[in-house]
């Protein structure tokens, strides 16, 4: 992974994780299993940072597919907060966006709460 | 008789011999005969992991071959070598009897005492190589280091030897699956090309089919992942959209329940498909986009421009929201250009910017003159890390002249 490690931060039961400068099929299985070790933690909400994200191949999405799946079937709920990430287009081109909350940054997804709860 | 470092080196210079005869079973024969010697056992054996069933399979034996000619298979974690394999380490047994070994070929050929070793690559097992005696041994320290030793070495080399193996296959797979020639449809003409990214073959893919209807069904796609499973998955996703083509002519029908097979029986696959159905008049395209980046259009005196096409969801996830068709004209000498993302991403860039360049490179003339100058417009731009696959689509003037036949007529000429 290139640039600063991913981090992971709670409030209460929301984490936020922040995912690296690229992702790519060198680090998408590191990205897939941090996501999914937070999951596992019994998150109510998970917001992937990736605003400062600036490469995401099919590889990342896929593990952000995996971890989505995976969250749904816990009854978590995986949001994606883009901000100006070049990743946008990637994720809209993919449509992701039709099936994952897409929040302008972490800030307000964490202050949008879960439709269904 | 020979000491320690030579037996090393015994051992070594065998998988090195062996590695540049790029025969993976000629390695693990002369690998087996040598570690026998060097332990002065009675037999060895390497059994590798057959990964999709977790059993270890006899791969070659040396005064047991009993086992390949059984074909042996042993439950991972169960016996001797299922302990091995189980464990990572090596194992000892100075004493075998029924409790500690499954195999009754061991049992029956009186073996003694067996020591193994795990065929280790990236801290995953991949197989197990032991030895055996006919007399009690105890076998020392010295004995386990050099035969995990030769079972590091034979691990790097069916590592690598299985990579060669898995990069022909895909190859070929690959060849099979993306004929150079294109089949020959009325109204239409078309050219493709496919690049490898980085000398490996990934599952990347387009196809070409016309349809009893008249129309035809034009298809690019991009497995997740590279070699020989994506190549794998990529054929049954080509043959299972063949399929639904023949039962479907709406795009996004044909998309949703490719997605549903994958996702029952493939479920860790991902892929992005493009679905473009051809009217049988050739002047309309009906599309439907499983998360792939939209084809290009480029109509004559005009600058090429992204084809407006809803942009649904990935092959292999599940979602409430049906699939949507976009419907283009096709007016004559309209080219029409359908390509994967390795030809337009590139790290430092959007994406956007590489399909403007894209754009720039996409004329309307000779279906092969556009690939070929597409290529050469890219080919600086992209760093061929990902695999390319480019399909070109023109409207035959010489159709469009003749106007606008019954679909019934079409289907006896073509």
């Amino acid at each position: 992974m290139t640039g600063a490690q991913p981090a992971v931060s709670w409030a209460g039961r929301h984490a936020v994780v922040i995912l690296p400068d690229e992702i790519d099929i060198t680090n998408s299985g590191e990205v897939c299993d941090l996501l999914l070790s937070v999951i596992r933690q019994d998150p109510d909400t998970i917001t992937a940072d990736l605003a400062r994200t600036t490469f995401c191949d099919s590889a990342g999405i896929h593990a952000i597919v995996r971890a989505n799946r995976q969250a749904r079937s816990r009854g978590a709920e995986l949001r994606l907060a883009v901000g100006e990430s070049p990743v946008n287009r990637v994720l809209e081109l993919a449509g992701l966006d039709r099936v994952m909350p897409v929040y302008r940054d972490v800030q307000q997804s964490c202050e949008t709460p879960r439709a269904s709860s | 008789m020979p000491g320690w470092a030579d037996k090393v080196r015994d051992i070594q210079s065998i998988t090195d011999a062996a590695l540049s005869l790029l025969d993976p079973q000629a390695l693990l024969n002369a690998l087996v005969e040598r570690v026998r010697e060097a332990l002065q056992a009675d037999t060895a054996a390497v059994l590798l992991l057959d990964h999709p069933k977790g059993q270890l399979v006899a791969a070659a034996a040396n005064g047991l071959e009993e086992e390949l000619e059984q074909g042996t298979r042993i439950p991972m974690g169960r016996g001797f070598a299922g302990r091995i394999a189980a464990l990572g380490k090596p194992v000892i047994l100075n004493e075998v009897d029924h409790s500690t070994v499954v195999n009754p070929i061991l049992l029956a050929k009186g073996i003694r005492s067996l020591l193994g070793a795990p065929l280790l690559a990236d801290g995953q097992v991949i197989g197990v190589l032991h030895v055996g005696t006919l007399n009690g041994r105890l076998f020392t320290s010295q004995d386990v280091d050099l035969l995990q030793l030769a079972a590091d070495r034979a691990a790097v080399a069916v590592q690598a030897l299985n990579a060669q193996v898995d990069r022909a296959a895909t190859a070929a797979l690959q060849r099979s699956l993306l004929p150079a020639a294109l089949p020959v449809i009325g109204g239409l003409e078309l050219a493709a090309r496919y690049v490898p990214g980085s000398g490996n073959v990934g599952g990347d893919w387009y196809d070409v089919f016309s349809l009893p209807t008249g129309d035809v069904c034009a298809v690019i796609g991009d497995v997740t992942g590279t070699g020989l499973n994506a190549a794998v998955i990529m054929g049954r996703m080509r043959s299972a959209l063949r399929a639904y083509a023949l039962e479907s002519s709406d795009p996004a029908d044909v998309l949703e329940r490719l997605s549903r097979k994958m996702r029952h029986f493939e479920p860790d696959a991902m892929a992005s498909v493009l679905c473009a159905m051809i009217s049988p008049a050739r002047d309309q395209v009906r599309l439907s986009s499983a998360g792939h980046p939209p084809p290009l259009i480029a109509r004559p005196g005009q600058p090429a421009e992204l084809a407006e096409v809803a942009a649904d969801v990935l092959i292999g996830v599940t979602s409430p929201i049906p699939r949507r068709v976009s419907t283009i004209g096709l007016s004559p000498d309209t080219v029409l250009c359908l390509y994967t993302d390795g030809l337009v991403e590139r790290r430092d860039r959007s994406i956007d910017d590489g399909i403007a360049r894209l754009a720039a490179a996409v004329a309307p003339g000779d279906p092969e003159d556009a690939c070929a100058a597409v290529m050469l417009a890219m080919s600086g731009y992209v760093t061929h890390r990902d695999d390319i696959a480019l399909l070109m689509i023109r409207q035959d003037p010489a159709v469009a002249r003749v106007g606008r036949p019954e679909a019934g007529q079409l289907k006896e000429v073509w």
